[in-house]
């Protein structure tokens, strides 16, 4: 036995840990190395010193003012949720943990909603409000059919012009503003 | 005189959990003092120790559902005094940070109070004091360890379960913690036979 090894086992041999074999290796050592024989004996020593040090215990009063601080604690305010899962787990969980992923589950699935409003399962990538997306394709359906290509400026300026306007002026579209207004750049064009 | 009932610590909670307030008492009678000593030496400070044992039983009767019959209820009351205890160390080292960013570095030169241990009880070859001190010296992880099993005379798995620490890291910290302890002890030998 070298002394790391005799460090490492010192609490073990004091407190009767060790195999047979190995306590005598631990003897040996120690009547061997006087290095290890003083640590030894500084371990016993502090080990008696602290097991023998005088016991602290609470100051008189003690109860009365834990009585104290408990009548605050209990006067003041619990919230609703607190109150409800006092004692009590929801799904296994503490109950404000189990409402915030019940929160962030809602969350998800209107989103998700939101994202599919056709329910056809494929995933839109125009999330525009419904009524915005039908105003677009409808702007877009007369260039179409007379077979110009539709300048898409024209469109994109059209919304950021709408986007922009007053909750006054952001009324629904017909399709025939949009026509005539394709048709009014057109002639300019020409 | 007829012989006293005597519940067990399981017994008692179990009592409580169903209401009987008078159990609670019980429990806190049971455990202030052994709560008392092992904060004390965890924080060195008897006014926060107080607290920290006050805050404990406060927890035991907010928490007292959350206790499992699964394991023992000292386990389980030392545990949150432990991590109360650990809490009240953070909150004092941040204190102390604060503290010494507000003072200018001419006011951090200050001489540490030399304190006086002649009337002081003595433990064999040290004082109380001495003691304390060379258990405060220590590490966190190697003092809560060292008091548990040494003063608190608490098995191995008890402070297994209590810390959440592997057993074998436990024993092996235990040891660290005396042969550092010596070390610390065997200084103030040394202190004591130079000549002034």
């Amino acid at each position: 036995m070298d002394c790391y090894e005799f460090q490492d086992k010192v609490s073990a041999y004091i407190e009767k840990e060790l195999t047979l074999s190995d306590v005598n290796r631990f003897d040996q050592h120690l009547e061997s190395c006087r290095i290890c024989a003083v640590a030894y004996n500084g371990v016993k020593s502090a080990i008696r010193a602290i097991k023998g040090s005088e016991r602290v215990a609470v100051s008189s009063g003690f109860n009365d003012r834990l009585l104290g601080k408990l009548q605050r604690e209990k006067a003041k305010p619990v919230s609703k949720i607190s109150r409800l899962g006092r004692g009590r787990r929801i799904f296994g969980y503490e109950p404000r943990y189990a409402f915030a992923s019940l929160a962030a589950v809602a969350l998800i699935v209107v989103l998700t909603i939101g994202i599919l409003p056709d329910g056809s399962g494929k995933i839109n990538p125009n999330p525009l409000p419904l009524s915005t997306q039908q105003n677009v394709n409808d702007a877009f359906q007369p260039a179409m059919r007379s077979g110009t290509p539709a300048a898409p400026t024209l469109v994109s300026d059209e919304l950021e012009e709408d986007s922009l306007a007053t909750p006054k002026d952001k009324t629904l579209k017909t399709p025939q503003d949009f026509s005539g207004k394709i048709q009014l750049v057109k002639n300019k064009k020409k | 005189m007829p012989d006293k009932v005597q519940y067990s610590d399981k017994e008692l909670i179990l009592r409580f959990q169903q209401g009987d307030e008078l159990a609670y008492v019980e429990l806190v009678n049971r455990y202030r003092d052994r709560l008392m000593n092992f904060v004390f030496r965890f924080v060195g400070s008897f006014e926060e120790a107080e607290d920290i044992v006050q805050d404990t039983f406060v927890k035991l009767y907010q928490k007292k559902d959350y206790y499992r019959p699964i394991s023992a209820f000292s386990t389980w009351i030392f545990t949150i005094a432990s991590n109360l205890a650990k809490t009240e160390l953070r909150k004092r080292k941040r204190r102390k940070v604060s503290y010494l960013s507000q003072i200018g570095i001419e006011e951090k030169d200050f001489d540490i109070p030399v304190e006086d241990t002649t009337d002081e009880e003595t433990v064999g070859e040290y004082t109380e004091s001495q003691i304390q001190d060379a258990i405060q010296s220590l590490q966190l992880h190697f003092r809560t360890a060292l008091i548990l099993r040494d003063i608190e005379e608490l098995s191995y798995e008890e402070i297994s379960k209590i810390l959440d620490v592997p057993l074998g890291t436990i024993k092996s910290r235990i040891n660290r913690a005396r042969l550092q302890l010596q070390e610390k002890l065997k200084h103030v030998h040394k202190d004591r036979r130079t000549p002034i």
